[in-house]
């Protein structure tokens, strides 16, 4: 994990963008909508996203009687992403197989050749409705390893360059802009 | 630092005035006399405004090599206050985490604005600038005369002194203040030459103070300078 606090990524990236000192506590505030940014590419990104998955140990969520999980938690306690779900995985013990993750209830409901292989879900708004192999409703807990926005201190060593690039681009543009209406 | 003799400077001046003043008041004592300064405390008092002006005139310099001699720390100073009066320009800013300065001191770093400061203080806490408050600390902006900061109270370098009775210059730049106390002795009756001699070399040697020389050079030597040489 990351030893970087806001502090010291300011730091660094005041002196890769070439900004005089007094710009540092302006900085800070570009890094938690960075994170937020730099989450949503990488999970779209095969080779990296496998850093920032949530650890499925501990991002459970338990399905009512109906099968139906509802992850509004898990989107304010783990800051999981609802849009980049399908890029990470969700496991149920009585299945050896990751929950095969469908685009939408209209496809849920249609039976498939895949029905008894997989268990199939999909997500309608923050609910997660779930298709079990058989006729019961599937129980228990879901473990989720899926893409979620880290704290600076959950950020992967690997992933700080990246991060440290964003921000400077960002105030690279920053900059141009205000030099574009300072020349207008 | 050793600062220039009241005692010895208004001796010299005496002698160059060809004066015999009394001592030591302006109206307690029967006055000598004798010339034009018949008080010794006028020419005294001459000396020491001009001591003054001198010293404004240093430590209004930024960097000058004697302008640390005359800094002293502030009270605490909490976020938006008053800024103690100083001559010349405040010097370096500390910041205390406690409002009555009870933590340790940081050094401060300047922030681009009053604006960036307020911001950071209003939104401290909410996790945009980092984690906690200690993120967005120690910073400062000084406006006008105001301190804003994002401690529990700062404190600062500035200069506080006033006409006492002794000299505050440094002895180095002794004979300038000689030169700008005899300037002010300037009375109706008098060869205005006299005057006009000192009313320049006073000018050489401040400009020569303020250019930071280390001493003021002799007055025959003063004399040849050109005023726009030490500019």
């Amino acid at each position: 994990m990351s030893a970087l606090t806001h502090k010291s990524l300011a730091v660094i990236v005041r002196h890769q963008a070439g900004l005089p000192p007094h710009e540092r506590l302006g900085l800070q505030a570009l890094i938690n909508p960075t994170l937020k940014q730099l989450a949503r590419d990488v999970a779209l990104d095969r080779r990296s996203r496998n850093f920032l998955l949530t650890d499925p140990a501990t991002t459970t969520v338990t399905l009512d009687a109906n099968g139906v999980a509802d992850l509004s938690s898990l989107v304010s306690s783990q800051k999981i992403l609802l849009d980049r779900l399908k890029f990470g995985e969700i496991t149920h013990p009585d299945s050896d197989l990751p929950l095969d993750f469908i685009e939408s209830s209209d496809l849920g409901g249609l039976d498939g050749g895949l029905d008894e292989l997989f268990v199939q879900c999909w997500l309608t708004g923050t609910l997660l409705y779930t298709k079990n192999t058989g006729a019961d409703a599937l129980s228990g807990d879901l473990s989720l390893a899926v893409p979620y926005i880290p704290t600076l201190l959950q950020l992967p060593e690997a992933l700080e360059p990246k991060l440290i690039d964003m921000l400077v681009e960002r105030v690279k543009i920053g900059r141009n802009v205000r030099d574009e209406s300072d020349d207008e | 630092m050793t600062v220039a003799s009241i005692t010895r400077l208004t001796t010299q001046a005496i002698r160059r005035l060809n004066a015999a003043p009394a001592d030591p008041t302006y109206y307690g004592d029967t006055p000598s006399g004798n010339s034009l300064w018949e008080v010794k405390q006028e020419i005294v008092d001459a000396l020491l405004a001009a001591d003054q002006e001198l010293l404004i005139a240093i430590v209004s310099t930024p960097g000058h090599f004697m302008r640390g001699d005359y800094l002293s720390l502030s009270g605490n100073l909490l976020h938006g206050a008053r800024l103690p009066g100083s001559l010349g320009w405040w010097g370096d800013v500390e910041l205390n985490t406690a409002t009555d300065g009870s933590g340790a001191w940081s050094r401060s770093n300047e922030a681009s604005s009053r604006a960036a400061i307020l911001e950071a203080v209003e939104f401290q806490n909410d996790g945009i600038f980092g984690t906690s408050s200690s993120d967005v600390y120690p910073w400062h902006w000084i406006e006008d005369v105001q301190i804003f900061h994002t401690g529990g109270c700062a404190r600062c370098l500035y200069v506080n002194k006033s006409i006492g009775v002794a000299c505050l210059c440094p002895e180095n730049y002794e004979s300038a203040i000689l030169y700008g106390g005899l300037r002010g002795l300037r009375k109706v009756g008098v060869d205005p030459m006299f005057f006009d001699k000192y009313d320049s070399l006073w000018e050489k040697g401040k400009a020569l103070a303020v250019s930071q020389a280390r001493v003021i050079p002799p007055q025959a030597e003063l004399e040849r300078m050109q005023l726009s040489q030490i500019r």
